[in-house]
């Protein structure tokens, strides 16, 4: 055990992409290191291979699990977690956080396309938890989110929150192209800059009271660095996609 | 509670989970409210009151913003009027209409002072309330006497409370006992 976590540390740099959604996540706090270790993943192009293939593992079963190293090519991240903290130590690949129901993901660096977005041809993505990435996020992060949180310190890819059921995506630098289309519900908050998706209609300038209590939270549960002018601030309300439900909502601080 | 004051918003009420807790977010004229669906209840104060007597509307409202942010910051006592500033205080009943709970308090009525009983002296042209609810009667006293302090200056010709003939319950704060400077025991 290492402070009351569980390491898993890449043994060596990644050169095919890894598929990791077959890692029963959820259960990883409750296995030692051989147990971990046997956890199947596959590798393209070569197959089924396990994890302790890939990662040196160390440490005792304990509530939080972090991952080092680049792991821009491994997929499916926390697929399926329920609960506890999965600490990514560097960037995360695609699929970040699929089928989530509950717990804490936190990506460290960089995350893929598809942070807790639904599989291709699935209804819906993740239905709880909180994702945490500190850099940017790929395109469609958060698509078909039905429930839970995502919060990305810079910057986020085209289509942030496309297809969104509801759940909230909060993004602290500038918001990539086309963001909330074909949404029914959810919200999109953004501190940098954005364009609103051409089927949104602006409702008014206000402070949502839900934002203060959702910063304050953020600030004291993730250390996210919320600014005093942001939990006072005044937000830019878009309403939206009109083409759909229309319950979703835009909402862009206003520096 | 929440889930059931949401019902208020006609279909157009939202939820969000932050924490853990569930929340509801009901549009209304000013902006948005928000409620937890569910929290703990118990028994408090309501009604701890005092009155600012001024010279003018704007010394009034000077006064009673600063009592206001007096008391804002302490714990276990709201202000439950918008603002946490009452413009039109009511005394209980009614002169004239039966089965009225409260009417407009004349005698604190500057523009009554030559046709009722009144309660004001002579320099006094405008009254403002502020009303303390808390969980005791310790921090509704103690926010009294906070918001008192910020709101005595330039303009303030004095101090009151309503007293509504000891009828409006069972706590009676007596400012003379509030202020005087053993009020901090409260």
């Amino acid at each position: 055990m290492t402070g009351g976590e569980t390491v898993l540390t890449l043994r060596a740099p990644l050169r095919r992409r890894l598929d990791a959604t077959g890692v029963a996540w959820a259960a990883l706090p409750g296995l030692d290191a051989e147990g971990i270790g046997s956890q199947e993943v596959w590798v393209e192009g070569e197959g089924r291979a396990v994890l302790g293939d890939v990662f040196e593992v160390h440490g005792a079963p304990a509530p939080r699990v972090r991952l080092v190293g680049d792991l821009t090519l491994v997929d499916g991240i926390g697929a399926g977690l329920s609960g506890g903290d999965l600490v990514v130590d560097g960037d995360a690949g695609r699929y970040l956080g699929r089928d989530m129901r509950g717990g804490v993901i936190e990506v460290r660096g960089n995350a893929d396309s598809h942070a807790g977005a639904a599989q291709p041809g699935a209804k819906r993505g993740m239905t709880g938890g909180e994702i945490v990435i500190r850099g940017s996020a790929g395109p469609q992060v958060g698509a078909g989110l039905r429930r839970g949180m995502i919060v990305v310190e810079r910057d986020t890819g085209e289509a942030t929150g496309r297809g969104m059921l509801a759940g909230t995506i909060l993004v602290f630098g500038s918001v990539g192209p086309d963001p909330g289309l074909w949404s029914k519900r959810g919200s999109i908050v953004a501190y940098g800059s954005l364009t609103p998706s051409a089927p949104y209609r602006y409702a008014c300038t206000y402070r949502p009271p839900y934002l203060r209590v959702t910063l304050t939270y953020l600030k004291a549960r993730h250390r996210v660095p919320v600014t005093p002018e942001q939990l006072a601030g005044h937000y830019r309300r878009y309403s939206g996609d009109l083409a759909e439900l229309g319950a979703g909502e835009i909402l862009a601080w206003i520096p | 509670m929440g889930s059931a004051l949401r019902l208020f918003g006609d279909g157009f009420q939202g939820s969000k989970v932050i924490g853990g807790k569930r929340f509801w977010r009901i549009p209304v004229m000013e902006g948005e409210f928000l409620v937890e669906e569910k929290f703990g209840l118990q028994k408090g104060i309501g009604g701890g009151n005092f009155l600012i007597l001024a010279t003018s509307p704007d010394a009034a409202l000077a006064a009673a913003e600063a009592g206001v942010e007096a008391i804002a910051p302490l714990q276990g006592v709201i202000l439950p009027f918008p603002g946490g500033v009452v413009r039109s205080g009511s005394k209980v009943g009614s002169r004239r209409t039966k089965g009225m709970v409260a009417s407009t308090n004349d005698a604190f009525c500057p523009t009554l002072r030559a046709v009722t009983t009144t309660a004001l002296p002579e320099t006094v042209n405008s009254v403002l309330e502020i009303v303390v609810d808390g969980l005791d009667a310790r921090v509704v006293a103690q926010a009294l006497r906070a918001g008192i302090d910020a709101a005595c200056r330039d303009g303030i010709v004095g101090i009151t409370a309503g007293n509504y003939g000891g009828k409006l319950g069972p706590h009676h704060f007596h400012l003379r006992q509030i202020m005087s400077p053993d009020g901090r025991a409260w």
